[in-house]
This record gives C-alpha cells, sequence and structure tokens, in this order.
C-alpha cells in the first residue's frame, strides 16, 4: 500500500491559534505508516481514525479562583480485522516505528471471533485535506472578563458558581487500508456556567464555531429567566391532563436531537420499519421542516457528508444514512456515520441538525399558547424512551393564562407519544439558537398543541 | 505497589517544576501513561481491544488558581515548552517526538504484554458468560466486560518532591438478561479489585463465578418484578454497592473546593453534628478488601485516610494542595486528574461508612415497610446545594419487616443533609464495592471511586418512578 498523494485547498492565511495541533500532513502520513504495517503483519483489512485537538480552556469560580488549561492531545483508533476476527486499539499519536502496534492489533484481532460490530468497508474517496478557516485567537483576558460578568452575584436568586469557555481545533484524519485518506480540521467554541437552583444545579451554556459567535447577552438572559424561576420557588402543577406548551430553544434543543436519531436509517430498519412506506407522505405538521446540515467535508467512513432534509412542512424526506445502510435502502449514503471515539464503529447520528425557524416572535407565540406551560429551563433533558416511543422531559418554567405569565412552575414532566408530538407543532418562533447541552442541535421556540403533564 | 522506571528523565522534571515556581506559586510536573486492556464476551462472540494515553502536564499554582498545560507525549527534552505557557497566549509545540507510542506502564516487549493480558482476561470473560448462560440455559443471556487498567505516574514538583509508581486494577461488569413470555430483566453485577500480584488471581475463579450466578439469579427473579412503592418512605439500603448513594450525598458537596463555595450546603458547618445516627463517614485511597485505588494522589501526596464525619460530627473536607494551602492544613492525598490533560481536583477515592453494631437481619425486621436498594447504578447531585436523584436499578419491597417481592427501577432523591439526618440504623456488615462507580466533576469524567458501607436504613426518603 502506498501513501496516496495529496489534494490540497488553496492555502489559507496562517491561523493565529495559540496552541497548534499536531500537522495534518504529519498524521496521515503516520496513519498510512500503521495501516501498511497492519497490511505486512497479515492484516485483512483496517481502517485507522486520528483526531489531534488543541484545547485552550478558561474556567472561573465564584471564590475568585481560576483555572487554566492549554495543551495538544492525539488519539488514533486502529480497527484491524485478521481471520474470523476483529480487534481495535486506541493509541495516542501514531507511532513513529508502527511495527509493534500493528503486531499487537493483528494478533488480538485473531484471538477475537465472532461478529465485530461494524464491518471494515474502504473509505472510498481520494485523499484531501481540508483546513478550516482561520480565527484569531480571543485575548486570554476577554474570555475570562466575559466569564467573571457571568459570575457576578445576582441582586437575588442562586448565584453562578463557575463558568468556562474552552475554545478546541482539531484535525482528523480518516484513513483505510486501500489508499484513500482524507484530513479536516474543525474548530469549536464552548461557554458554559452552572447555577444553583430549584431541581439541582443548571448546567447552561453556548456553543459557535467562531469566539464572537457566542451570544454571551442569551446567556445572561437564560440565567435571569432561570432565577426568575427559582425565586418563586417549587410550584407544582394545578392541572391533570393535557396543556399547551411552548419550548424554549434550549428546551426545544433536545426535541430535535432525538428526531435526529428517531430518524436515523439504523433505528428505523431496527424497530420502526413501517416509516419506510411513509417517504414522501406527511408525518408531521406544516410547521416541521428538519435537517442535518454537517460541517465536516466527510464522515467517518470518508463519505462526503451533505445536507439531509428529513422534514420538508411535515413530510417526511429521508434517513440519515451511512454506507451498509443506505446500501440496504437503495439510496445515497448521507455521510451521517460517526464514531463516539477514534476507536469506536460508526454509527448514523446527526450532526448539525435544526429545525426550521418560523416567522412569529416567542412573545406571539405565548398568546397564541392561552391557557398552558411555558418550559424555559430544563431539569431533565428530554429524550424519546420506551416501546411506545414517548419524548419525556422535566422542565421550569411559567403558567400561562390567557396569553400571560402568572405564575412560576415546576419542576413539572412533560410528555407525548413523538409521533402525535410531531403532529401538535403549531408553530415555531424567529428565535432559533444552537444548543449547548443538545450538542449540534439548533432549534426556535416551539408551540405545541397540547403535552401531557405530570 | 508494582515497581517501574520512571516514565520521564526525573531530574528534567525536578528542574522544570522548580523553574516554573515562584513567590506565592507552587509548580507540579505530571507525567501519565495510562494502559486499558478490553475483553468482551457475549453471544456473538469474544472482542479484544487495547487503549492507550500518555503525556505531560505542568500546572502552576497560586492562591488564586492554576494554570495548566500539556503535551500528548512522554519527552523530558519537550518539557520546558511548558514553561513557556507560563505567560498566556504562548504557543506549544506542534509535532510530536520520533516514537511517542509504546512506552509507559506496558514497558518491555508491548506486544508480548498486551497479548498476555489479552489471553487472561479472555479466560475471565469467558468464565462468567459461561456461569450466567449456565444458570438458566435459554433463559438468561449474558454480556461480560473485563477491564484490566495499569496506570503509571510520575509527579516532580517545586519542593524537589519525587514520586513514581504504577497502579493496575481490574473491573469486571457482568450484564444478565433474562426473557421470559415477552417480559425482560436485566441486572448488572461488578467484580473489581486492585491489583498487585498477577492479573489471573484476581479478583479470583470463586468471586467470578458468585458475582456471575448473582447476575442471573437477580434478572430471573426481577422478570417478576412489581412497580416500585412511591412517596415519602423509609428506605433501606444494603450493604456494598448503594455507598454510591452516600458518594451521591455528602460526598462531593464535601470536596473542599465545593464546600468552600459561597452558599454551599455543607459550608460553615466543621464540628456540626450533622448525624443523629452518630455515622462515621471515612474517605481511604488505600481502603482495604481490593477497593484501594492509590499510592500517593496526582500532586504527589501520599494517600491518606480522612474521616469526613466521625461519630456524626462534620470534622473534615476532602483537599487538593491547592485548597489544603488555602485553608491552613496538611494536604492528606486527595489531589485527582483525569489524564495529564487536567489540573488536579480535590475528588474522593474510597468512600465508605463504618460499620455500626445493628445486624442487618434485624434492620429490615425493624422496617414495617419501606424500599430496600440493592443496586444503584447512577446519579446526580447539585454539588452545592446537596440536592441530589440517584437511578436504583434493582430492589425489593420490605413487607411486615420481610423482604418480599423484586421491584422496577426507581429514583431516589432528597438533599445530603436530609439523609443525614434521617439515618436511623447502621449495620455491623461493612462490604465494598471496588471500582464499581465512575464519577464526573466538572468535565473531568470518567474518575473511578470505589464505595462501601454496612447496610443502613433512612427513615425516610422521596421514592418515585423511573
Amino acid at each position: 500500500m502506498n501513501p496516496p498523494a495529496l489534494t490540497t485547498p488553496p492555502a489559507a492565511p496562517e491561523s493565529s491559534g495559540t496552541t497548534a495541533s499536531v500537522g495534518a500532513e504529519e498524521l496521515l502520513h503516520g496513519c498510512r505508516a500503521l495501516l501498511d504495517a497492519v497490511a505486512a503483519e497479515g492484516g485483512d483489512a483496517a481502517d485507522v481514525q486520528c483526531v489531534s485537538t488543541s484545547v485552550r480552556a478558561v474556567q472561573a469560580f465564584a471564590d475568585g479562583a481560576h483555572a487554566g488549561r492549554q495543551g495538544v492531545t492525539v488519539t488514533t483508533g486502529l480497527r484491524v480485522r485478521a481471520g474470523e476476527g476483529a480487534a481495535t486499539l486506541l493509541l495516542g499519536a501514531p507511532p513513529a516505528s508502527p511495527g509493534d502496534v500493528a503486531r499487537l492489533a493483528v494478533a488480538l484481532a485473531r484471538r477475537s471471533h465472532g461478529e465485530g460490530d461494524r464491518p471494515l468497508a474502504p473509505i472510498g474517496v481520494g485523499a484531501a485535506v481540508h483546513p478550516a478557516v482561520p480565527e484569531p485567537e480571543a485575548p486570554f483576558e476577554v474570555s475570562r472578563r466575559f466569564l467573571a460578568e457571568l459570575l457576578t452575584p445576582p441582586e437575588a436568586g442562586p448565584v453562578a458558581l463557575g463558568a468556562e469557555h474552552v475554545h478546541t481545533r482539531s484535525w482528523t484524519v480518516v484513513a483505510d487500508g486501500v489508499g484513500s485518506a482524507v484530513a479536516y480540521e474543525q474548530a469549536g467554541h464552548h461557554a458554559w456556567h452552572w447555577l444553583e437552583g430549584l431541581g439541582g444545579h443548571m448546567v447552561d451554556g453556548l456553543a459557535a464555531s467562531r469566539f464572537d459567535e457566542l451570544r454571551w447577552d442569551a446567556l445572561a438572559a437564560r440565567a435571569r429567566e432561570f432565577r426568575a424561576v427559582h425565586l418563586a420557588g417549587p410550584r407544582p402543577l394545578d392541572h391533570d391532563g393535557a396543556l399547551p406548551v411552548l419550548l424554549h430553544p434550549d428546551v426545544a434543543a433536545h426535541l430535535v436531537r432525538s428526531l435526529g436519531f428517531l430518524l436515523c436509517a439504523g433505528n428505523v430498519l431496527s424497530g420502526m420499519r413501517p416509516l419506510l412506506e411513509r417517504v414522501g407522505r406527511r408525518i408531521a405538521s406544516p410547521a416541521v421542516t428538519l435537517a442535518d446540515d454537517p460541517v465536516s467535508p466527510v464522515d467517518a467512513e470518508g463519505t462526503p457528508a451533505r445536507r439531509q432534509v428529513l422534514l420538508e412542512r411535515g413530510v417526511l424526506k429521508g434517513f440519515l444514512t451511512g454506507r451498509a445502510n443506505a446500501s440496504e435502502l437503495g439510496v445515497t449514503p448521507s455521510g451521517a456515520a460517526r464514531r463516539s471515539a477514534p476507536d469506536q464503529p460508526a454509527v448514523e447520528s446527526p450532526s448539525h441538525i435544526s429545525l426550521a425557524a418560523g416567522e412569529d416572535s416567542r412573545d406571539a407565540l405565548r398568546a397564541r399558547l392561552g391557557d398552558g406551560i411555558e418550559a424555559v429551563g430544563v431539569v431533565q433533558p428530554g429524550r424519546i424512551r420506551g416501546r411506545r416511543g414517548t419524548f419525556t422531559t422535566v422542565v421550569l418554567g411559567w403558567r400561562v393564562r390567557d396569553g400571560r405569565r402568572t405564575e412560576a412552575l415546576g419542576p413539572v414532566r412533560v410528555s407525548l407519544g413523538v409521533f402525535e408530538l410531531l403532529r401538535s407543532i403549531q408553530a415555531t418562533a424567529d428565535d432559533p439558537a444552537h444548543s449547548y447541552l443538545a450538542a449540534g442541535a439548533r432549534s426556535p421556540s416551539i408551540l405545541l398543541s397540547h403535552m401531557r403533564t405530570g | 505497589m508494582p515497581t517501574v522506571a520512571p516514565l520521564i528523565d526525573p531530574d528534567a522534571a525536578l528542574r522544570t517544576a522548580a523553574d516554573g515556581a515562584g513567590p506565592g506559586r507552587r509548580a507540579e510536573v505530571f507525567a501519565e501513561s495510562w494502559v486499558l486492556s478490553r475483553a468482551v464476551a457475549d453471544p456473538l462472540g469474544l472482542r479484544l481491544a487495547q487503549r492507550r494515553r500518555e503525556g505531560v502536564g505542568l500546572s502552576l499554582v497560586t492562591a488564586d488558581g492554576v494554570r495548566h498545560r500539556h503535551l500528548p507525549y512522554l519527552d523530558a527534552d519537550h518539557l520546558r515548552t511548558l514553561l513557556a505557557g507560563d505567560a498566556p497566549g504562548r504557543p506549544l509545540p506542534p509535532t510530536a517526538p520520533a516514537d511517542p507510542t509504546l512506552s509507559g506502564a506496558a514497558q518491555g516487549t508491548p506486544g508480548d504484554a498486551g497479548l498476555a493480558t489479552a489471553e487472561v482476561l479472555s479466560r475471565m470473560v469467558a468464565l462468567a458468560a459461561d456461569e450466567v448462560g449456565a444458570a438458566f440455559p435459554g433463559l438468561v443471556t449474558p454480556r461480560v466486560t473485563g477491564e484490566f487498567v495499569e496506570r503509571a505516574t510520575l509527579v516532580a514538583r517545586e519542593d524537589g518532591l519525587l514520586r513514581h509508581g504504577l497502579h493496575r486494577h481490574l473491573e469486571l461488569r457482568i450484564h444478565a438478561t433474562a426473557r421470559r413470555d415477552g417480559a425482560m430483566a436485566r441486572t448488572l453485577r461488578v467484580a473489581g479489585a486492585e491489583v498487585d500480584g498477577p492479573l489471573g488471581d484476581a479478583p479470583g475463579e470463586d468471586a467470578i463465578r458468585a458475582a456471575a450466578r448473582a447476575a442471573a439469579e437477580h434478572a430471573v427473579r426481577d422478570l417478576d418484578a412489581v412497580d416500585p412503592p412511591v412517596g415519602e418512605i423509609p428506605v433501606v439500603l444494603a450493604a456494598g454497592g448503594p455507598g454510591a448513594l452516600l458518594h451521591e450525598v455528602c460526598g462531593h458537596g464535601l470536596e473542599a473546593d465545593v464546600a468552600l463555595q459561597p452558599g454551599a450546603a455543607y459550608g460553615r458547618l466543621l464540628g456540626h453534628a450533622l448525624s443523629p445516627a452518630r455515622l462515621t463517614l471515612l474517605d481511604s485511597p488505600r481502603a482495604p478488601h481490593g477497593a484501594g485505588l492509590y499510592h500517593f494522589d496526582d500532586e504527589g501526596e501520599p494517600a491518606g485516610e480522612v474521616a469526613l464525619l466521625e461519630d456524626g460530627v462534620l470534622r473534615s473536607y476532602l483537599h487538593d494542595r491547592r485548597t489544603s494551602g488555602a485553608a491552613g492544613l496538611p494536604p492528606h492525598g486527595h489531589g485527582r486528574r483525569l489524564g495529564y490533560a487536567y489540573p488536579a481536583l480535590p475528588r474522593m477515592s474510597c468512600t465508605y461508612v463504618a460499620p455500626g453494631t445493628t445486624p442487618p437481619e434485624e434492620i429490615i425486621a425493624a422496617t414495617a415497610f419501606g424500599l430496600y436498594v440493592e443496586s444503584i447504578v447512577s446519579g446526580e447531585t447539585d454539588m452545592s446545594s446537596g440536592r441530589f436523584s440517584v437511578r436504583m436499578t434493582s430492589g425489593r419491597l420490605i413487607e411486615n419487616g420481610r423482604l418480599t417481592a423484586p421491584v422496577r427501577e426507581a429514583t431516589l432523591a432528597g438533599t445530603g443533609l436530609g439523609v443525614l439526618r434521617d439515618i436511623d440504623l447502621i449495620g455491623d456488615d461493612l462490604r465494598f464495592m471496588p471500582y464499581g462507580y465512575q464519577c464526573n466533576k466538572l468535565g473531568q469524567f470518567p474518575v473511578t471511586v470505589s464505595v462501601g458501607q454496612p447496610t443502613l436504613r433512612v427513615a425516610r426518603m422521596t421514592v418515585t418512578g423511573p
């Protein structure tokens, strides 16, 4: 096996990041050498995913202490098939002398037996390098100042106990044993804080690909909402049965992410086959347009990633697919195969999934809500559970009557069967936001005609 | 403690720490090599894997906080580049040295050592899986994961202290799934232990068979489980694994960085009586019965046992070097890190309750109605206020002083101070669950802990459905 020629896009301006990650071409070379060594040891098939991440984190605490963390980590996942078995190794940086590693991997694979988690298959793309758009590093004191503002004690209500800003830049290399390889760079900013409050501490945060996209003001506004509910004390709901519900973006994002997992091909093929017959038909209200739009150029199998519309005005358009399930469905893979770690099997999952925003403001949706619940914060993140596919979450919020907030509410459990829920979405607001906790999800506020309470 | 050569040149590490220190600033070099070998046996077959990480970090510690920089390889030549980060914003070197990978804990011939470990793990998981399957043929299916962790560390400090060593532990997670007439029940038993000698001797064939049989028997028993009772009721916590409740309820709130935050639940309570039943709560990295976690902590301090509560009175918080220094106390070996890329934090090790005098059968007989908790697998706590919720996965009803029907999953909730106040009976049957629980704090997850306790009765606790 020979290292593939690299196709590099036009050179981008030099990044001014403070911590350089291991270079892409160096990683590619290391991965190729590892795969060559596996072949030399008699491995039948192999693939490797390597992620080099530079991280720069600043933490601040209510007692005035702070912590900074800066550095580079590299993880390399090697999956090998030999004889009737398969084995995985997770290493640090690709070794400069990979023979020992390859020998161990092949020997472990030969001692294993039975079906591996996923078959190994060629990734099927030419070699390429995709750098990210460079970004000036925010000065240490700037991020620390934002964090300090989050920690400023309010006049009343729970204080923020700690806050953190993390900037990561990572190179991911995906390579296989038949000569294909791709490397791409990603950047991310996360900022979060945690507050003491009803139902336990509440973690909230921001996620963005650039520092100047972090909406610190929005995070502070959500903290004010949370404090206001907290100050009113725990209040049970004075109602049995179903009520209309308005979900704020950070509550709704968990629903959006759950819908992404629901509409993964593997999930559909294993337990939701009736959905296969519903493609092209309406399964949700016309207010629902849901799409996944990955930011990485390829997925974990090397398939070019592309935008996949899942629901368009309520009509089911398709599923998130990796190569194996796409083949079974007879469609082109959407590039949705991802790994939870470099040595884990690739499975379909949403990446950057978003629910389309509407035109009305949140205030307008509250007015339409009439008599119901406005959920502003999450105590237990929502997810789809059980054989019946019920979406359940525990929230804090407000009781709304005649379109106006009347008293604080919660923690209160709201739930509904997911397909009934999809039909119950009346409108989305014009306030979409990326979620920190529901990683990769972006949602506006959602107005539902009803959810079960209690 | 098994011996191991230093991961990096000790002199270079000590020089770096000395140069990183300054007025009011301590410095620690922390190097780590971590190797996890894994075997999984289930009806699909046997799968083997290995995970490694290694690197070195430098923590600069002042009264105001910590700055930590790290590199993903073990190489003394690059240590001094970490000092360049004393000023924020300076770059770290981008590339690894020549051959960074297979050094560290499994020094020697890595391939041979890895294969030998794989062979032993394979035998263990196969033994457990066979035992589960044979207990109720056709009714119960096993999934057994065996993980053997070798963690070598080196700490070099500005005060000239140098420690290095190797710690090893084994964890077998035995899952059993029973199916009958459309009903299904799952159970989990953990058999873990610190490993000082040959891997094959721990935890021992008899212990593996016993844990596997218990997993199978409980899975079959739980096919007939009923819904849990709900409301505020007496809860009896079985000896051993349910000690995870005390980890969540008290442990995090007693970590000094948490306890000293404004408004913290356990702040300003040192010397106060919190447990009328005179409960004694300890945290010891050198706990007995295989539950020991380390000999020195990730800041080089010897592992010490701390009495958090003594006869019901709050005596101490858990400290790392920074918080102990701020409190004017000697450190006691509870500074732990997820890995080389993280600064140390005050963390629990093996948190356990000292035994009392009441036999467990008397505790059950003294309870007219309640919930008997056998297993807690996860929980979360508001570290400041002490509010918590934990998930019970295995338990039974107590009716008229007797254990009766198995119950389905339930959630236990309350506050730490409330639980301490309401514990009214302490058993004489202390048991440990070594390496059975994984802890999260400030994003450093998972850090493995052990727990232990005798049978405990909490006179009233809120129980809800799953």
